[in-house]
């Protein structure tokens, strides 16, 4: 049940095809395989931001929903003739689903999506179950993994904690030693980090290159209008200016020496490129989640905007994800600039910003039609990579 | 940021502070010197030969 107004609910997704917009279709499947977790991180969107729609949804993804899952994603990639699609095994903590389930939910997704798109599988783990059984396991089955880590064990300490407080970092550091091996490398997708301007953005860097991810992904807190961020400090951009701090070491290295998601497409979109990741530009967003129960939902990120934020009312057992792709939550996220609030128009860097992450607009009775809680944030960032490369530009020389 | 004042730039004022980057031939362009712009070109030009359509993809993701 929608229980907020405001944009886009009320969006004309029907005049908006008659005149002429075209969904695209979704290339990333998240699968809720597991509603649990066994760590308790204080900023997690799925428990700590108000919406308890996991308590009521079943622990495990069943093998017929996998199934029915699966098949409604054959049929999308066949109608759209897409080359490839992805699915992400997401949570909860995904590998509490135990080796027998992974291997049954790989190979249901393999069966079903065989030879038409290519199907890459992920998983996005905590990293505490990542240990060398598991970790074979997912090398025989294909799945690229990538592991949550906050920078150095106290300050992945803060906020990633067991239920009774421990921190998690000990663990999560044993299997980031394994994974980055010589033997898992193959399999190493990325590291996912919290930004917590608190701590020292440069120590934070290093402390994850210690495993040469080969991509970081430095993750903005869940806020919106009404939950804003934490400002610790003077300043009035400290996530901003944390990025700085980041992207100048990362970017004056005498190699790079890996990939920053949210900074390598910052630099594509100051290039004049478009971005491939949600979280800046305007790029359409393809992406649709399914439940552990089946129910199709839009990214599962909005439920830190109120409860019941990413529902379609949609299921794979009766609906395609074509129906998904007409929901209003859906096309609001492809439409570009047409989704953008009057005060982001009106914005000079709204082509690289985009208004920044979806569920970071949010706002009470407006939804999701204002600037992003991080503006200030976003644009000193892109400002910065901006300047940095047109001083470097400058130098270089057309050379035919 | 505003050197005299330390607040964030304005709107108005933050997008003209810097020269039109995107009017520049990439493809053209000697190599960087810096290896993450260089990796930075190379990718949109390689995007543009391609000529794929680009989307979004999920951001809690590996
Ligand atoms: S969120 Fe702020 S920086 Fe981003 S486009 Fe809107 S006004 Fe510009």
């Amino acid at each position: 049940m929608i229980r907020s107004r405001g944009w886009p609910t009320d969006l004309d997704v029907a005049s908006l095809i008659a005149n002429g917009f075209q969904p695209y279709a979704f290339r990333d499947f998240v699968f809720k395989i597991h509603q649990r977790c066994n760590l308790a991180c204080d900023y997690c969107y799925v428990y700590t931001m108000g919406d308890s729609s996991w308590r009521d949804r079943p622990m495990a993804m069943a093998p017929e929903v996998v199934r029915a899952a699966a098949q409604r994603i054959a049929e999308h990639a066949e109608t759209h003739r897409l080359d490839e699609v992805r699915v992400i095994l997401h949570g909860g903590e995904p590998l509490m689903v135990g080796r027998e389930g992974l291997r049954a939910t790989v190979s249901e997704l393999r069966s079903a999506i065989a030879g038409g798109a290519r199907l890459r599988v992920a998983i996005q783990t905590n990293g505490v179950l990542l240990d060398e059984r598991m970790l074979d396991l997912l090398g025989e089955e294909g799945v690229e993994v990538g592991v949550s880590l906050d920078g150095a064990p106290a300050d992945n300490d803060r906020h990633r904690r067991y239920a009774d407080g421990r921190g998690s970092a000990a663990a999560v550091e044993r299997a980031l030693a394994l994974l980055s091996s010589e033997r898992y490398r193959p399999n190493f997708a990325g590291i996912l980090s919290a930004v917590d301007p608190e701590t020292d953005p440069v120590g934070t860097y290093e402390a994850l290159i210690r495993y040469r991810p080969p991509v970081i992904d430095f993750l903005l807190p869940h806020a919106n209008w009404n939950r804003p961020p934490a400002r610790p400090g003077p300043s009035l951009t400290p996530y901003g200016d944390w990025l700085i701090s980041v992207f100048d070491r990362w970017y004056d290295a005498p190699v790079r020496e890996t990939g920053i998601r949210i900074l390598d497409e910052i630099l594509n979109l100051v290039l004049g490129g478009a971005s491939r990741s949600e979280h800046v530009g305007l790029s359409p967003v393809t992406v649709v989640v399914v439940e552990s129960d089946g129910s199709i939902e839009q990214v599962d990120t909005l439920r830190a905007s109120y409860p019941g934020a990413g529902e379609t009312g949609l299921h794979v057992a009766t609906d395609s994800f074509d129906d998904a792709l007409r929901h209003p939550g859906v096309v609001a996220r492809q439409l570009g600039v047409r989704a953008l609030a009057a005060e982001c128009l009106s914005c000079p860097i709204h082509r690289l910003c985009g208004a920044g992450h979806y569920p970071h607009r949010y706002s009470f009775g407006s939804g999701f039609l204002n600037r992003s809680v991080y503006c200030d944030d976003l644009s000193r960032i892109i400002a910065h990579v901006q300047s940095r490369v047109a001083i470097d530009l400058e130098r270089l020389s057309v050379v035919g | 940021m505003s050197e005299t004042t330390g607040a964030p730039d304005s709107a108005e004022t933050r997008g003209d502070a810097v020269p039109d980057v995107t009017r520049i031939p990439l493809s053209q362009l000697e190599p960087a010197e810096n290896p993450v712009l260089e990796a930075a070109i190379r990718r949109l030009v390689d995007e543009v030969t391609d000529g794929r359509e680009v989307t979004a993809q999920f951001g809690n993701s590996p």
